[in-house]
């Protein structure tokens, strides 16, 4: 089904917020990326995604928009904790300093990806192979390899690495 | 039981099918964690409201699809389709691969007339009809279809790059005769794994870094053979290298 953007907007715009507020947990600047998210829905093809639907597409769009902003911000030694992101906890308590520690000194941005759809978004392993587009045994390889990276920054006995175990 | 956050930002939003509502109302019901994030969502919720009309002018003014720009030098889908020089391991009859112990070459097809291989030891060309080495030159004469040519490398894991032997990265101008010989060349390497190159026909420039941003913006939600049957449907001529070791 072809959906002009301004559908589009209108049916998604709080669910594309709510998916970067809780990604950057900073209101205005979730407002922001969401509006950057629809921006490149609307110059890019949006009409021509076989098989995925528009909720799933604008959702890893905005998954890659909030993820690389949050890349850019800890790159410029900004601090993803400070006053840059006033309210911690706004969006629910998924915003932990050991997800800013991680995104400054240790993930690239498909392993964020991954964390984030699965300790941020909660979602299953299945759950996360319909997002990727992969099948659940790479899921499960890739959460592998990221528990490794994970445990190197937070330590062996992070909460997340028993949740990764598989 | 317990639901997803995303499960419930769809439901907040009013996202959720029927038989989806009835789970996380229930895990609603018996949750504490999601009952929590149910409150504090539905206090963003109201502020997405109030954001929507904000944002709104900016989104809607901003300029159209790429693929609007591409298509727009017209050419008829049945002519653009049959131009498709579909090239792949176990995906056509008309194949090219690096086999056997030395990396080789094999191409077998009908349009060998487009695609032709330079030789390194004695820098002659002939028509991929044949083997080819690693390490000798792919050189490419294309149908001019339009103004301009941006011709765009896709690997299978995501990667980009153009091709344009000016290094410039804007589309290349296409001559007024009937076939056009891209100057410069691929050096076949030993890349293992599927890189396929696009022919993006276009009235006007267009610009490799629009594009590159367009393809990592949707990577994840597109995969390198989706983008490919994308842009195929839509007249896109593409070929595809693959390489095996």
């Amino acid at each position: 089904v072809t959906l002009k953007i301004e559908q589009l907007y209108d049916q998604y715009f709080e669910f594309i917020y709510l998916r970067c507020v809780r990604l950057v947990n900073n209101p205005e600047v979730a407002e922001e990326l969401c509006q950057d998210t629809f921006i490149k829905a609307s110059k890019s093809l949006y009409r021509f995604v076989p098989g995925a639907t528009h909720k799933t597409w604008l959702y890893t769009i905005a998954t890659n928009v909030c993820l690389n902003w949050l890349k850019k911000a800890s790159n410029k030694k900004e601090s993803l904790m400070s006053e840059n992101l006033p309210e911690p906890g706004h969006s629910g308590e998924s915003w932990t300093i050991e997800w800013s520690m991680l995104v400054e000194k240790s993930l690239d941005r498909s392993e964020m990806q991954l964390f984030a759809l699965k300790f941020l978004d909660e979602l299953t392993n299945e759950e996360i192979s319909e997002q990727l587009k992969c099948t659940k045994r790479t899921v499960i390889n890739r959460l592998n390899t990221l528990k490794d990276k994970v445990s190197k920054t937070l330590g062996e006995d992070n909460p997340y690495a028993a949740r990764m175990e598989v | 039981m317990k639901v997803s956050k995303m499960k419930i930002d769809e439901y907040v939003c009013g996202l959720l099918p029927n038989e989806e509502k009835d789970t996380v109302v229930k895990a609603l019901a018996e949750c504490e964690e999601c009952k929590a994030y149910l409150q504090i969502t539905q206090m963003s919720f109201d502020k997405a409201r109030a954001a929507k009309g904000r944002g709104r002018e900016r989104v809607l003014a901003s300029s159209p699809s790429l693929f609007d720009r591409i298509f727009k030098s017209g050419f008829q889908l049945s002519y653009a389709v049959a131009a498709i020089v579909f090239v792949g391991v176990g995906f056509g009859l008309r194949q090219m691969q690096l086999q056997g112990p030395e990396n080789v070459v094999y191409y077998k097809g009908a349009e060998s007339e487009r695609v032709f291989i330079k030789s390194v030891d004695d820098g002659s060309v002939r028509p991929l009809a044949g083997d080819a080495k690693v390490g000798e030159l792919v050189k490419f004469k294309v149908p001019v279809k339009a103004k301009y040519l941006l011709v765009l490398a896709l690997q299978e894991n995501g990667v980009v790059s153009n091709f344009n032997p000016d290094q410039s990265t804007k589309s290349i101008q296409l001559g007024s005769s009937t076939m056009f010989d891209i100057p410069g060349s691929i050096r076949l390497d030993n890349y293992s794994g599927q890189e396929s190159l696009y022919f993006l026909y276009s009235q006007d420039l267009l610009d490799f870094q629009e594009l590159k941003s367009v393809i990592e913006d949707n990577w994840g939600a597109l995969s390198a053979k989706d983008f490919g049957s994308l842009l195929e449907a839509n007249g896109v001529t593409t070929w595809s290298v693959h390489k095996l070791r």
